[in-house]
């Protein structure tokens, strides 16, 4: 059975965007749906992403067969040929069997047909309903006639019915009769899907629902995403850093961390994971707006900075840019003397107490405790990213949705189910032909036709030289306006467009849709917002500028060619360096999609770390793993093995192998996937004084031991963060703290007398893993915060084995004698000089292999081909290794699935005539994608790298490079035209 | 939104901007009605680091009054540093158009990240205002023209 399945993706935040693009780079028809007007969710409201302050949202988008989507700001949406966008939509229904399932969705009423919106924003102007903005968390107001998001492309209007009250206003300005009031929802049914992507996430946590600190009665008391969005440039201050009461500029904020998180009282057992960090970041973006002397605080019950680079973002948080860390979780926060001003009582760092007043106060809200995972999840076919259960990071968020993917297409391929082929429409035959254009004019249903008659555009368009047909038509919205096109365009010579109509983005589709079936490629094909112009038409310039447009972009169009397209066969061979959970997953995960898999592990078995494994559940997981791929005839394992040189480009890699005798093999290769891998550190020398000292993992496998009596362990301290969290090792190894606590709770119950204290820093038990914290302390587990410069010390008399500290709960100084000293070292990367030096990937300063951006493309290195995942790339768990190693395993996948991959048009050429070899442009590649070929002598540009930024180009003392649609000759006529 | 200046002196303005951070930035600004003098020609590329010298050095000759360039902010570069490049290009192009007579204010790089319609506002009248107050490009007297 091989039939062209179609994927339903519920969610289009970050996750359902990133697991819609991992199926549809792959070839899968894929519908994305979200309940919203707009897609996007959270991304959208975003400006800038911890641990770098910087916007990468762009990076999710096609790297390679570009030419199936639109490259622009995510923010403005999604367009990919194989992705149909459904909004305001919600599925209502699931039936069948993986394979073959029907879903049934309700479409909300939007009052405006979305085919016929031009987007012109006529009806806004006019609508005189005003209601409280949801986008900007309302702060500022919109209209009952609005665009959710403001960047969003096509713009087309929505009607907010709840609030519209009827009036018919803007039905009459419309100008395309595109609004109905009384619209009704639409069921739409889909058959034949193959399965279904939930990600819908997880909502955010209202502190209004239970008027936790006063947000009802304060207005300068406001949500994380609603300070967000103070702080955004499209937010409702325009960017000015100002609190909503007065709008002065605060000058003291506070931030109140695990709002309606960690807290079992409203049934949030949980950590929301990456509000700590957003409130480090917002600190600092409050510190850069307003100075430096603005006072930031953070009230927090743990900092959980467990990402690999978090914890120095912190103290760098803390040093130099002084934002106030305190620990103490507040009561409640009381009006302050002045109007507007808020009074926080705390206790201090020394116990003392302290009320403070201050001008703003942020809640880090995270998940939504009361959102419901939708009834249909658990029927089979459906799989759900993790951030429908946990409220995550975007890096997480990402590398879970290509888990999903992975575990989709696995699911499909196995019922039988691959993606159609894809071939690229046949181009026209006149395409190579010289250019000859055809311009449409679009009268806007009749409303420009004085404009157009006036200015007489046709006549003044022909003086523009070059072939060029023209015609007008009443509308382009219409499918008749659009067919009348079609129809011009295959019975004519034209092989060029150029609309005069409105909105660019809203003729996308259009456009798209034109060039399938005329087979004129859309980058011959343009569109001039004659619209906008035309509204200025009392103006005497106004036909001056349309001209001035439609020479510019006519130029372009004549001078467009067809760039030439290298295309490459692949090989569809994977190479896995690493043979623990990561890389285990990723040649699994691989194999299941009948890629030759070559795994090279550099010990003596396959495993990790996996004899040091005592978790039941883990041991479990990557038992099952190591005896698959033993079993998997399409993976040959070579151990005692090392890589010790890779060469060539992404889908025609040679590496060269070395086992422990010094023997060397090439293999051949099409993609690769790191996962060298870690282990646990050693304890620091100068605490070997005693054997009662030991390590975390030590007492792990001593109360693993079969028989294990612990009768006589009764006093037990444990210390986190030992050589961790500082430099050097200033990374969190987030595995220490729930295996500290998992590991205690074992020895509570081999020995319920037993007392055991933990001495941390910060408990990182993020996500759902906080619920072991909440069971440890009801276990009567005794827990003692210290900080880095006050370390509990260990001291050794008389053979007693002695552990000072200071317990701030009791505030006094605490002498515990221990039967066992248990310190958490923490993990350490295995080396990676050879393998990076190998792939040419780079590394951080503590040798973990660095991904090309850690919250868009965190399985990715810099080049394309080699991906990263697991210990290798920083510390993780091993279930979250596993995600890793799948997620790295699709990425490969969108490489090692193809036959060929072709260059796409929007790419670098060299026309090598004029090319003198000056290797510049090698080394200006901020992909890599340019090479030289020593037979050939010339330089070559790798079609699957290259990306068609122009550095080449704009660096190339001759011209000899160009960039396809973007070829000097192309631009310098459209900048004369600009001038004429 | 487009408007039109009502001083008789129209500078004639091109404008390069990065696809992905100004260029929304400029298509938010529209969106918003966020008014900029409509003297200004926009050019779509894909990155500031795509930018070849010789536009900008063809717009003053073809008699641009002045060439702004918007960009990604540093580290948000699409192509992760094509923005830093063309900044590193910038002091070579200034040396090459002041050798040709025109000023270097005449050539404006900023960066404008994809949601501060507000600043790309405030550039574009901002540089008007500069290029009105040094007056037409003397590309005319030169008799580049």
């Amino acid at each position: 059975m091989n039939q062209p399945a179609k994927i339903v993706v519920i969610g289009a935040g970050i996750s359902g965007i990133r697991s819609a693009l991992d199926l549809a780079e792959l070839g899968y028809k894929v519908c994305l749906l979200d309940r919203a007007p707009a897609m996007g969710g959270i991304l959208t409201r975003l400006d800038r992403q911890f641990p770098n302050n910087h916007c990468g949202i762009c990076r999710m988008l096609p790297m390679f067969d570009r030419d199936n989507s639109e490259a622009f700001c995510l923010r403005k949406g999604l367009s990919h040929d194989n992705i149909e966008l459904l909004l305001s939509t919600e599925v209502t229904g699931v039936e069948g069997n993986p394979g073959n399932m029907t879903v049934t969705m309700v479409r909300q009423a939007t009052g405006v047909d979305a085919d016929r919106c031009i987007g012109c924003r006529e009806c806004e102007k006019i609508c005189p309903v005003e209601v409280p903005d949801s986008f900007n968390a309302e702060l500022g107001k919109r209209k009952a006639i609005y665009l959710e998001v403001p960047y969003q492309r096509p713009n087309q209007r929505v009607i907010d019915l709840q609030a519209c009250t009827r009036c018919g206003e803007c039905v009459k300005v419309c100008p395309t009769a595109a609004i109905d009031l009384d619209m009704k929802p639409e069921i739409l049914t889909f058959e034949n899907i193959g399965g279904i992507v939930l990600a819908s996430g997880t909502g955010l946590f209202n502190p209004q629902d239970t008027d936790v600190y006063g947000m009802d009665h304060f207005p300068n008391v406001v949500t994380s995403s609603a300070f967000e969005r103070i702080l955004s440039s499209s937010g409702p201050y325009q960017g000015s850093l100002m609190r909503p009461s007065d709008q002065h500029p605060p000058r003291k904020i506070a931030w109140i961390q695990c709002v309606g998180s960690r807290n079992p009282m409203i049934g949030a057992d949980y950590c929301s994971s990456a509000c700590c960090m957003i409130s480090i970041k917002q600190a600092l973006f409050a510190k850069e707006r307003l100075g430096s002397d603005t006072q930031t605080t953070i009230f927090y019950m743990d900092m959980r900075t467990f990402g690999r680079d978090y914890q120095r973002y912190r103290d760098q948080a803390e040093k130099e840019n002084k934002v106030a860390f305190v620990r103490c979780r507040i009561h409640s926060i009381e009006p302050g003397d002045e109007e507007g001003n808020l009074k926080i009582s705390y206790v201090d760092h020394s116990g003392k107490p302290v009320n403070a007043v201050f001008d703003m106060a942020v809640l880090a809200t995270g998940k939504d405790p009361l959102r419901k995972i939708p009834d249909f999840a658990a029927h089979p076919g459906i799989i759900a990213t993790d951030a429908v259960s946990e409220w995550m990071d975007i890096g997480s968020a990402v590398v879970s949705a290509s888990a999903v993917s992975e575990r989709l297409v696995r699911m499909l391929s196995s019922a039988g189910i691959s993606p159609e082929k894809q071939a690229a429409p046949p181009l026209s035959d006149k395409v190579a032909a010289p250019p000859h254009l055809q311009v449409v004019l679009c009268s806007c249903h009749g409303s420009l036709d004085k404009v157009l008659a006036e200015n007489q555009l046709a006549a003044e368009l022909k003086k523009i030289p070059g072939r060029m047909d023209i015609m007008q038509v009443k509308s382009v919205c219409d499918a008749e306006g659009l067919e009348k096109v079609k129809e011009t365009l295959e019975s004519g010579p034209a092989n060029r467009l150029l609309f005069a109509a409105c909105d660019t983005q809203v003729f996308l589709p259009k456009l798209r849709q034109l060039a399938a079936q005329t087979g004129i490629p859309k980058e011959f094909m343009d569109v001039v917002n004659l619209r906008v112009l035309a509204e200025n038409a009392s103006s005497p310039e106004v036909l001056g500028e349309m001209m001035q447009q439609l020479e510019m972009r006519a130029n372009r169009l004549f001078r467009k060619k067809i760039t030439p397209t290298d295309s490459r066969p692949i090989r569809k061979t994977a190479l896995v360096i690493g043979g623990g959970p990561a890389g285990l997953s990723a040649a699994l995960a691989l194999a299941a999609q009948k890629i030759k898999v070559i795994l090279v592990e550099k010990q003596e078995t396959i495993g990790g770390n996996f004899a040091n494994i005592y978790d039941a559940q883990n041991r479990e997981m990557i038992g099952q793993l190591i005896a698959e791929a033993k079993d998997q005839p399409l993976i040959t394992i070579h151990t005692d093995t090392e890589v010790i040189n890779n060469a060539g480009v992404a889908g025609q890699f040679a590496a060269r192998l070395r086992d422990k005798n010094g023997a060397e093999i090439t293999i051949l290769h099409g993609a690769a996937v790191i996962a060298t891998g870690g282990g646990k550190a050693d304890l620091p020398a100068d605490t070997r004084a005693d054997n009662k000292i030991i390590s975390l993992y030590d007492l792990e496998a001593e109360l693993n031991q079969p028989g294990m009596d612990a009768a006589n362990i009764n006093t037990v301290v444990f210390m986190q963060c030992v050589g961790s969290r500082e430099e050097p090792r200033n990374y969190c190894s987030r595995i220490c703290c729930l295996k500290s606590l998992k590991t205690a709770m074992k020895l509570k119950e081999l020995n319920p007398d037993c007392n055991i204290s933990i001495f941390y820093r910060d408990m990182m038990t993020y996500g759902e893993s906080e619920k072991f914290y909440t069971q440890a302390r009801a276990k009567g587990i005794i827990f003692i915060p210290f900080e880095k410069q006050e370390k509990p010390q260990i001291k050794i008399e008389a053979g007693r084995v002695l552990v000072q500290g200071f317990d701030p709960v009791l505030n006094e100084p605490v002498c515990l004698e221990a039967d066992r000293v248990v310190l958490a070292s923490g993990l350490i990367p295995n080396p990676v000089d050879v393998v990076a030096q190998a792939f040419q990937v780079s590394t951080t300063r503590d040798g973990f292999i660095r991904e090309a951006d850690s919250k868009w493309r965190p399985v990715d290195t810099g080049r394309e081909g080699i991906f990263v995942c697991g210990l290798a790339r920083g510390p993780v768990r091993a279930d979250e290794a596993v995600q890793e190693g799948k997620a790295a395993a699709l990425r490969a996948l969108r490489i090692l699935a193809r036959d060929t991959i072709a260059a796409s048009r929007h790419s670098a050429y060299v026309r090598h005539a004029i090319c003198s070899l000056c290797e510049r442009c090698i080394a200006i590649c901020p992909f890599d994608a340019r090479f030289i070929d020593p037979d050939l002598g010339r330089i070559m540009v790798d079609p699957v790298a290259c990306q068609g930024c122009g550095l080449c180009a704009a660096e190339c003392p001759n011209g000899a490079t160009l960039i396809g649609d973007f070829e000097e000759y192309g631009v310098l006529d459209e900048i004369e035209a600009a001038l004429g | 939104m487009v408007k039109s200046m009502s001083d008789d002196y129209q500078p004639k303005i091109i404008a390069l901007v990065c696809n992905w951070c100004t260029y929304t930035a400029a298509d938010l600004a529209g969106t918003s009605r966020l008014c900029y003098p409509s003297n200004i020609r926009m050019i779509r590329m894909m990155c500031t680091g795509m930018i070849d010298p010789k536009y900008i050095l063809k717009a003053f000759l073809d008699g641009a009054d002045g060439v702004f360039i918007g960009g990604c902010h540093p580290g948000d570069c699409h192509y992760i540093n094509g923005n830093l490049k063309f900044k590193k290009r910038m002091a070579g192009i200034e040396a090459i158009i002041s050798q040709f007579g025109f000023e270097e204010d005449r050539l404006r790089l900023r960066w404008i990240g994809a949601s501060e319609g507000p600043e790309f506002q405030h550039n574009m009248t901002d540089f008007i205002q500069t290029i009105q107050n040094m007056g037409p490009s003397p590309a005319k007297g030169l008799m580049v023209l």
